[in-house]
């Protein structure tokens, strides 16, 4: 819980809400399994440190020597690798800023209570990752030309939430298309903003995948399978997953449940936080950023009416594909009262954030345009 | 009353509730007989101390005083528990009566739970809704285990009545 002091733009203070909706650093959701969330944007700079980061685990943290640690790659491969730390780094190294945002970043603005984390904006994140890349690690061991996916697998492990869950005890894996694992910027990261990866963030080595919801981002990898069928694991039909209707493709089927893959383009507003009181006459500076599966972001509009008119927003500094768009609008309010801000990006493919959410996403894909309380004083 | 208010109130009633339970769950541990209830009924008496303590910190997080109510539903199920404890003699019957009065306290927890957080949610107080999630969570646990606990002592009774 934050103090009652932090000041606004004028130096006054914000009332108590705001304060706490606004103070920096994590907030734990959830402690057992770790689940925190951050303050998004706070500080408002492209790159999130790993102090402001958020956190998304199933099960509990798993103990890991990274000396002892090995990376195996089996299944539908030529040959089998069991790979240390330094094998890895002993490889072609590269670089890749994408966001990463957990596939329920969101959920606090849905009218219903679905089970998980409530996440509001604080489960997301962009960061530059450090590693190798996956691609050149399966050419290594060599992939059979049957092989339609690979599977990723983390030390952690549990027994899973839901009602419809195996036995026992699982761990955490989710697979890829071979063809998506073989995109240049999918790494398999061992380091952060330059820093060593965290064990939070998945230390020794995490699966990095841009442009895609975080669940595909495995922690504590250990084991890549590549496999010659779709995997149908929990965290693939279960968790993370909704309905698709993929009648418009052609094929007249009824809505399919698929797992959940790219980002949705989204943005969100970071100033004024949620209840904030903003000055009358004065001008309030309204900024956020925006983000999607790639395409790169087109525009971003703002709304103080709550979606009845829009005013198109600057940009601040050059676009990344997979990076967030820092962006802001100047706004004077005249008349006093209540009011909701929104944000609403438009990607360079053309789409547009909807004005609702889409109930066949249930509790994940949360991107529609929300509305930020405040209060003109 | 507004949105604000009605959120508060049932903030002041879960309170009350869980206040309630931490007097009155430790006269059901000692009246079962089951050794698995009484570790679950034990179990979520020191949940139910965690939670009362998470919803001082949502009326905290809100900067709110909380006002002192009685949650006159629980005042109810909880004399009700010790009295399905009280009137009957030792054994699997008793144990079920427990068992009885405490998933219908759980039920209960859970669709307050349910409206608080639906109203923290709606008028976008974050902390507060996390904070009552987590209670949410752990009563929906402990009902699930009340669940097999009940099989269980229902094979035990139908075994015991063909003796």
């Amino acid at each position: 819980m934050s103090g009652g002091g932090l000041l606004r733009n004028d130096g006054k203070k914000m009332t108590p809400t705001a304060a706490s909706e606004s103070s920096t650093g994590l907030k734990t959701r959830i402690h057992k399994p770790l689940n925190v969330e951050a303050s998004f944007l706070n500080p408002p700079t492209p790159i999130t440190g790993v102090e402001n980061f958020y956190i998304r685990d199933h099960f509990p943290l798993p103990k890991i020597d990274p000396v002892a640690w090995r990376l195996k790659v089996g299944g539908a491969v030529d040959k089998p690798l069991e790979l240390s730390l330094a094998d890895l780094k002993a490889m072609a190294v590269a670089t890749h800023t994408c966001v990463l945002e957990c596939a329920g970043n969101g959920r606090l603005f849905l009218h219903n209570v679905p089970e998980g984390v409530q996440w509001g904006l604080g489960a997301a994140g962009c960061a530059a990752w450090t590693g190798v890349r996956l691609r050149d690690v399966l050419a290594l061991a060599g992939v059979k030309a049957g092989a339609v996916e690979a599977v990723f697998q983390g030390a952690d492990h549990g027994v899973a939430d839901k009602q419809f869950k195996p036995k026992g005890e699982i761990h955490y894996s989710r697979s890829l298309p071979v063809d998506v694992g073989m995109r240049p910027e999918v790494l398999l990261a061992w380091a952060m903003n330059g820093d060593a990866l965290s064990s939070a963030h998945g230390a020794p080595v995490r699966l990095v995948v841009p442009g895609w919801y975080s669940m595909a981002a495995v922690k504590w990898l250990t084991e890549i399978t590549v496999v010659e069928r779709p995997f149908l694991g929990y965290f693939q039909t279960v968790e993370y997953t909704y309905w698709a209707h993929r009648a418009a493709q052609g094929d007249g089927l009824p809505p399919e449940r698929i797992p959940i893959e790219e980002l949705l383009v989204k943005s969100q507003i970071a100033h004024p936080v949620m209840h904030q009181e903003v000055l009358a006459g004065e001008t309030c500076r309204v900024h956020g950023a925006a983000w999607g599966g790639g395409a790169g972001i087109a525009k971003v509009e703002v709304s103080t009416d709550r979606g009845a008119t829009w005013h198109g927003a600057d940009f601040d500094g050059a676009p990344e594909d997979h990076a967030w768009q820092l962006w802001h609008w100047d706004w004077k309010p005249s008349r006093r009262g209540k009011r909701g801000l929104m944000s609403r990006a438009t990607d360079a493919k053309g789409n547009v954030q909807p004005s609702q959410h889409d109930e066949d996403h249930e509790s994940y894909m949360i991107h529609h345009t929300v509305s930020i309380p405040v209060e003109v004083v | 009353m507004d949105l604000y208010g009605l959120f508060l109130e049932k903030l002041a009633e879960l309170a009350s509730a869980e206040n309630l339970l931490i007097d009155g769950l430790p006269k059901l541990v000692k009246a079962a007989t089951d050794g698995e209830l009484q570790t679950a009924l034990g179990k979520h008496l020191k949940e139910t101390e965690k939670q009362a303590v998470r919803i001082v910190d949502v009326f905290g997080s809100l900067r709110v005083k909380p006002e002192r109510i009685a949650c006159k539903p629980m005042v109810a199920l909880v004399a009700d528990g010790a009295r399905a404890a009280a009137v009957r003699p030792v054994g699997v019957i008793r144990d079920l009566a427990i068992l009885s009065a405490a998933q219908r306290v759980e039920n209960f927890e859970i669709a307050t739970y349910f409206s608080a957080i639906s109203l923290a949610k709606t008028l976008g107080y974050g902390d507060a809704a996390n904070l009552l999630v987590e209670n949410l969570q752990e009563e929906q646990r402990a009902a699930e285990h009340l669940k097999k606990i009940g099989k269980a002592l229902l094979k035990q009774a139908q075994s015991e009545a063909c003796k």
